[in-house]
């Protein structure tokens, strides 16, 4: 109806009269006025609605799904693009070492890698394989089994050293990549293997130090995200933002490796004596009861562990006990004079047996009544003369003195697995075990609680509890406990009296050490058989604890010889082996002997 | 002063081409309100261009032209008292600049006020639509640079921190070798090998308060143990890596 003015296009295009002078781009060639024609533009109703509808339906199906993508599920979809372009990596923080007294390292990490493989994105598993196998010296045919694996990760090696992982990225291999893996070396070997321990193959610590100071040790892990892209290897410049991992700390030891060192190579030349089946010894530091070394024969390498006898990775220095035998006969002795019941030149007419309830404890070689002084039970190592002040002193005091020299607890030293070793209630006693506590039978120790018991003799009656950790991460470790167990004076006499055992007339001459005045102890006590759970068979435990010098005390060391198929006496198995020790720790400490003559010790009361 | 000036110097150019404008300034009823505002703009500034196009030797160009400065700002408080008259102010800015105008200029002379209108608009954007290419532009080659800087750093600090990679292996390989030569059985190793011998007892010279030097043991030399007597050492450390 409204058809009729269309025409206007064609007026529009008879403008041309407009433009004269005027020429250009931006003139308009519309003729003026012209832009608004009444009519021009008339649509009818249901075109329009169509139209409407064809394009606001859509908009609106659009909208609510934009609405959708970025509103609703908007969390899960830019999570779910991250994950696809983010790759996270473990930044795998380095283990602390654990150094001796020096500084020199026992135990360190260096990095290393462990080469992990995406099969699905691995193109041709065979030419991988070959391209990797001299690099990761992997055969071949494993290589390309794993690479042909279903799944999306296989470890093709671990611990690569740097440098060749290096390698490989330069081969751009696609699907292969490189994580964390630091090795743990333990350069010193079996030196103090016990000690330091060793970790698991997820690098947490199994055994010894690395066990008991794991947490330290561990330090924190980092983590790297990068962007990555199809070949899942980082983009240059993209998203690489990092956590860096927190090292671990620093353990410091007391121990002195080199001291460590002579100490296991003695032991080994014990443990080759055909009768000795295990030999431990432990030197303490008199004055701050602190662990200048310790070992046992066989030993182990932490960083063989996998291939060493689960029987051997432990540490029996302060996990295995055994009836310590005579060497505890100071401590009841010790308990005599601080209770006033003898002085060291009290004089006993000594008995070559005694009755003890159900049984008769003899001493090594019966003998007919002698009269020895309190000294002179000591060097000869009477049992009888040691009961009979046993007897003095009462079993519950003798309890609270052998409790206040340590037994029957933990020390509290800083190493995993550690016995308390036994000491049954002086109320349980029976006859016969009153008298076999006081002479070391029907208790059982440490080597480390033999040593601590010496270490407060040798340090004026103060017993500080032995420590192997000086220090964690540069901060020193907290001061051990100490206690008074004995005077100074009963600690001066009990020492005196130590030294007659190593003197003439003693059980323990070749515990001397040339040059130095040496005080200590021999031992010999029945070895409980693992068998039958019986003496008989067991062979014996010898032992030998001392310190030197005696008018200084400077070490203490312990040493005992697991001999089961031999009765020889600690004076002369274990004695050696204490003095060699001995001799090394004092003279690399550069102690200077004092030059005093040994005292003439009285052993047999007067005629 | 400004609106007096003006008006006095306009109807001093062509009273008759004047008069036109009116009409003009009442015509643009279809358009939107906005654009009413924007007319006062061209209208002064047309004045001006076409008195600076005709008009080469005008000596009253210099008094005129301390009055055109002053033009605009009575046309607004004059004309419009609402807001829209702003948008009309930076439009007569560019205007009254260049020379370049120069062209449009004859198309001032004929046509319909309309079409002068939109004219004398495109010639006035010109240089506006120049301003942001040449600012894009600008934008685009900064962006590339500051870019190809970037990307010319990352790739130097990638390359850096490689290298410092390289050198942290490095030594790490020697702190090994000096590690795994310095543990006692290695250097007792070294000692035998050398022909060293372990030490027997030592023997002290102790000097004393009064300057006497006394001798405490006996000093001996060590004898050279049988080899058969030398304890096992055990294995070198599985120290893996470098050496």
């Amino acid at each position: 109806m409204a058809r009729p003015p269309r025409p206007p296009a064609p007026r529009r295009r008879s403008a041309p009269p407009l433009r004269d002078g005027s020429s250009g781009a931006f003139t308009s060639r519309r003729a003026p006025g012209s832009r608004r024609l009444a009519g021009a533009l008339q649509v009818s109703r249901r075109r329009y609605s169509i139209g409407f509808v064809l394009v606001v339906v859509p908009l609106l199906v659009i909208t609510g799904k934009l609405w959708l993508l970025q509103g609703v599920d908007s969390g899960q979809y830019a999570l779910a693009a991250t994950q696809d372009r983010i790759r996270v990596q473990d930044v795998a923080p380095l283990r602390g070492s654990v150094v001796d007294r020096d500084g020199d390292p026992l135990a360190y990490t260096v990095e290393a890698s462990r080469v992990t493989a995406d099969p699905t994105l691995v193109d041709d598993p065979a030419r991988t394989a070959l391209a990797l196998t001299t690099l990761l010296d992997v055969p071949t045919s494993e290589l390309t089994d794993r690479l042909s694996r279903d799944g999306r990760y296989v470890v093709l090696a671990s611990q690569v050293p740097p440098e060749t992982v290096d390698e490989i990225e330069e081969l751009g291999l696609p699907g292969v990549f490189s994580e964390d893996d630091p090795v743990r070396l333990y350069p010193a070997g079996s030196v103090a293997g016990q000690v330091v321990g060793f970790t698991g193959r997820e690098g947490h610590g199994l055994a010894g130090i690395e066990q008991s100071l794991d947490e330290q040790l561990a330090g924190t892990r980092g983590e790297r995200r990068v962007e990555v892209g199809s070949g899942g290897h980082p983009i240059p410049s993209g998203i690489d933002e990092s956590t860096p991992a927190v090292d671990g700390s620093t353990v410091e030891l007391t121990l002195d490796s080199d001291l460590q060192f002579v100490t296991e190579q003695r032991l080994q030349e014990a443990c080759q004596d055909g009768a000795t089946t295990r030999a431990s010894a432990v030197v303490l530091d008199v004055h701050t009861g602190q662990v200048a070394a310790m070992g046992s024969c066989p030993g182990y390498d932490p960083g063989n562990y996998a291939r060493t006898d689960p029987e051997l990775l432990g540490n029996p220095l302060v996990s295995s006990v055994f009836e310590p035998g005579s060497v505890l006969k100071a401590v009841t002795l010790a308990a005599a004079i601080e209770e006033g019941r003898a002085t060291p030149e009290t004089v006993l007419s000594v008995d070559g047996h005694i009755d003890a309830g159900d049984r008769v404890v003899r001493d090594a070689h019966d003998h007919q009544p002698i009269d020895w002084t309190v000294t002179g039970i000591l060097a000869k190592s009477s049992n009888v003369g040691t009961i009979m002040l046993a007897r003095e002193v009462g079993d519950a005091k003798l309890e609270e003195y052998l409790r206040a020299f340590g037994l029957g607890r933990t020390t509290g030293i800083e190493l995993p697995g550690e016995s308390a070793g036994i000491l049954q209630d002086s109320t349980e006693w029976t006859e016969s075990r009153s008298a076999n506590v006081p002479i070391g039978q029907g208790v059982s120790v440490t080597t480390l609680q033999m040593a601590s018991v010496y270490q407060a003799i040798a340090n004026d009656g103060v017993r500080i509890e032995p420590r192997i950790v000086s220090s964690i991460g540069g901060r020193p470790a907290p001061a051990p406990g100490s206690t008074r167990v004995l005077s100074e004076s009963t600690a001066d006499d009990v020492a005196y009296m130590l030294e007659a055992v190593v003197g003439p007339g003693g059980t323990a001459p070749l515990a001397q050490v040339d040059g130095f005045r040496v005080a200590g102890k021999t031992g010999t006590a029945q070895r409980a058989n693992p068998e039958c759970g019986c003496y008989a068979g067991g062979g014996y435990v010898t032992t030998f604890v001392g310190f030197a010098p005696a008018d200084d005390p400077q070490y203490v060391v312990a040493v005992d010889l697991e001999r089961p198929t031999s009765n020889e006496e600690g004076g002369q198995v274990a004695a050696p082996v204490f003095a060699d020790i001995l001799r090394q720790a004092l003279t690399a400490d550069g102690i200077v002997p004092s030059g005093t003559p040994r005292p003439d010790f009285v052993l047999t009361g007067p005629e | 002063m400004s609106a007096t000036a003006r008006a006095a110097g306009s109807p001093a150019e062509g009273p008759p081409g004047r008069r036109t404008l009116p009409p003009l300034e009442n015509d643009p009823v279809p358009l939107p309100g906005t654009r009413r505002g924007s007319v006062p703009g061209p209208t002064p500034s047309s004045r001006r261009v076409g008195r600076t196009g005709s008009t080469p030797g005008a000596p009253a160009h210099a008094p005129s032209s301390t009055a055109r400065a002053a033009g605009p700002a009575p046309a607004r408080s004059g004309r419009a008292h609402t807001a829209p008259v702003r948008v009309g102010t930076p439009r007569t800015r560019p205007a009254a600049r260049p020379a370049a105008s120069t062209g449009p200029v004859p198309r001032t002379a004929a046509g319909s006020p309309a079409s002068r209108l939109r004219a004398t608009v495109g010639a006035h954007r010109a240089p506006v639509v120049l301003l942001v290419v040449t600012l894009l532009v600008a934008t685009a080659l900064g962006l590339l640079f500051l870019n190809t800087a970037i990307a010319v750093n990352s790739l130097k600090a990638t390359q850096l921190r490689a290298a410092n990679e390289d050198r942290a292996q490095e030594v790490q390989r020697l702190e090994q070798q000096v590690v795994s030569g310095g543990t006692p059985a290695e250097l007792a190793r070294e000692a035998r090998a050398a022909g060293m011998v372990p030490a027997g007892a030592a023997a002290y010279l102790v000097v004393g308060e009064d300057g006497t030097v006394t001798l405490r043991g006996e000093p001996v030399p060590a004898e050279e143990p049988e080899p058969a007597e030398l304890p096992a050492i055990p294995p070198p450390p599985v120290a893996g890596g470098g050496d």
